[in-house]
């Protein structure tokens, strides 16, 4: 089954990519490929698996809970930013 | 060039040789950014030049994944594997050419151009690692660092005919490697020969307080029994592996060193269904994956580093600093998994698809489990066929995806695996892939440095 064309939308809506109209064909007959390619695992009989949550077992790796200073400067994380101001990242306004 | 060689010439003069091989054979466009001057100590055990791929965070040089969201990079902090193999007397000359974030299996998804595969430049070199296994082929540099989540890799050193080795998960501290599949993403070397992966793993292995998921293992000595020969082990042979969509000239090659390995008194124990769930490994891979690209790449927004168009002054909302950010730095196959990985995860989907195949991954490792009470190591192809055209598989990305239909399973089990070449099939390398339990990395290159033995000159 193809994909509908407002699926497409919903779902680069939720992930913030902005297609072209192209790319909402084209995507909605490759995602379409993979899903039902990917479909194969419904006939898998997982009635009493357990999840893999942490694949060599591990569970709950803490670090100490303490204040340590920065490595890297202030200064490295601004420049990098698009803009920044009073030494903060500039944003677009949010509310 | 391996190691050994390299140090025989001395760092200085290796150095040397190395950027002008670098600089000599650019047509590759193996290597993405040179360092032109790089700082040279003269000491350490493993005092020679290498390349690393461009999805690890370098201090010096610029770090892209070869995507024009980070083009021109410079990461303020550095992998804790780059920092090892420095203080190792290692030289790092320069960063190498990747599939997008490391999403592909021939480098063509690169924002800055394809890889050339040195055996043949019309053939692929793999992916994603594809710029670190051509560079190690053409004999640029002794050894590459690559990375690899489905097989980036093992795939690349099959097609380019050199040894690539997938350590345990948690191995190598993933600290500094740009995150594309957290649960499946793991470094290791490129190399010309076994005896060489297992001096540069040795560098890199161990614990690392800035990687939760690296574990408190002793590092042991990998070198100490590396030439202890197959005698007496057991090794297996799933022929689920080397039957359906495999080629059969590839599948012919396995076959003969398991008949070497016999004579060299190794026990072959060969199997219909050694890995009954295996086959499922490509499914659950293209649904994992996916998702957790969804969730990590969500961090390259436009906002704090990275391609932005924050500042352009037709564009109005924080939305659509996201959204047309996102647009203009992305490719496609970046975006298609983004898409992918968001709709498998989405409110509805999740159980379908996410935790179904997370409880399919539960059974893939259980089957490992249950053959590894049995056999010490399994062996296949690296790969279903050998190099395939550039251009061949660019449009139908699911054929794409098949290239990965072995090296999965090690993914989704978390145990290390090693490919090295073994042969040549209609003009280009096969790579034989040997798989063994988790942190069995000695056990496993003992019978890699055997296997090498045993398949002798294979060009």
């Amino acid at each position: 089954m193809r994909l509908p064309i407002e699926d497409v939308e919903w779902v680069a809506n939720l992930a913030q990519l902005e297609l072209t109209e192209e790319e909402k064909v084209k995507y909605a007959d490759q995602l379409s490929a993979t899903l039902s390619y990917v479909d194969e695992l419904q006939q898998v009989d997982t009635q009493d698996v357990v999840e893999t949550m942490q694949i060599t077992n591990l569970a709950n790796a803490m670090a100490e809970d303490e204040v340590r200073p920065s490595d890297i400067p202030r200064e490295e994380f601004l420049k990098r930013a698009p803009a920044n101001d009073k030494g903060m990242i500039k944003v677009r306004k949010v509310l | 060039m391996n190691i050994s060689e390299a140090e025989k010439l001395g760092i200085n003069s290796a150095t040397k040789t190395c950027l002008a091989n670098i600089l000599a054979n650019m047509d590759l466009n193996a290597v993405l950014n040179v360092a032109a001057n790089p700082e040279i100590v003269e000491r350490g055990e493993l005092n020679v030049p290498y390349l690393a791929k461009d999805n690890l965070a370098t201090l010096n040089l610029p770090t892209t994944a070869s995507s024009k969201m980070l083009e021109g990079f410079i990461s303020p902090y550095e992998a804790t594997v780059i920092k090892k193999l420095r203080e190792a007397g290692a030289v790092l000359v320069g960063k190498t050419n990747l599939d997008e974030f490391a999403m592909g299996s021939s480098t063509e998804n690169s924002a800055f151009g394809v890889t050339l595969n040195p055996i043949n430049k019309e053939y692929v070199p793999g992916g994603s690692s594809g710029g670190s296994a051509a560079a190690v082929a053409a004999g640029l540099v002794p050894f590459a660092l690559g990375s690899d989540t489905g097989g980036s890799i093992r795939q690349p050193a099959a097609f380019c005919g050199v040894v690539g080795l997938m350590p345990t998960y948690g191995r190598v501290s993933r600290y500094g490697l740009l995150s594309m599949a957290s649960s499946l993403d793991r470094i290791g070397p490129i190399t010309t020969n076994v005896e060489d992966a297992a001096r540069v793993l040795q560098v890199i292995a161990g614990h690392d307080a800035m990687d939760s998921t690296s574990v408190e293992l002793e590092v042991p000595d990998y070198l100490k029994d590396i030439n202890s020969g197959v005698n007496g082990l057991k090794i297996g042979i799933a022929e689920e592996f080397l039957s359906e969509g495999i080629d059969p000239l590839v599948a012919e090659k396995v076959r003969s060193i398991a008949k070497k390995l016999l004579e060299a008194g190794a026990e072959i124990i060969s199997r219909d269904h050694l890995l009954p769930n295996a086959k499922y490994a490509l499914a659950t891979y293209y649904i994992i994956q996916p998702a957790e690209v969804s969730a990590n790449l969500a961090r390259y927004d436009g906002i704090r580093y990275g391609l932005s168009v924050s500042e352009d002054p037709a564009v109005k909302t924080l939305a659509e600093v996201y959204q047309k950010s996102r647009e203009k730095g992305f490719g496609a196959e970046v975006k298609r998994r983004i898409m992918l990985g968001t709709y498998t995860l989405s409110a509805g989907f999740r159980d379908a698809y996410y935790d179904k195949a997370q409880r399919v991954r539960t059974l893939i490792k259980q089957d490992f489990d249950k053959a590894f009470t049995e056999v010490d190591a399994i062996i296949s192809p690296t790969t279903p066929t050998v190099a395939f055209k550039i251009g061949e598989r660019s449009s139908d990305p699911l054929e794409m995806y098949k290239a990965d239909l072995l090296t999965t399973p090690a993914n989704m089990a978390g145990i290390p695996a090693i490919s090295i070449p073994c042969g040549m099939a209609n003009g280009m390398p096969v790579g034989l892939q040997i798989m063994c339990d988790q942190f069995e990395e000695a056990k496993m290159l003992r019978i890699a440095k055997a296997c090498e033995e045993l398949i002798g000159d294979w060009k």
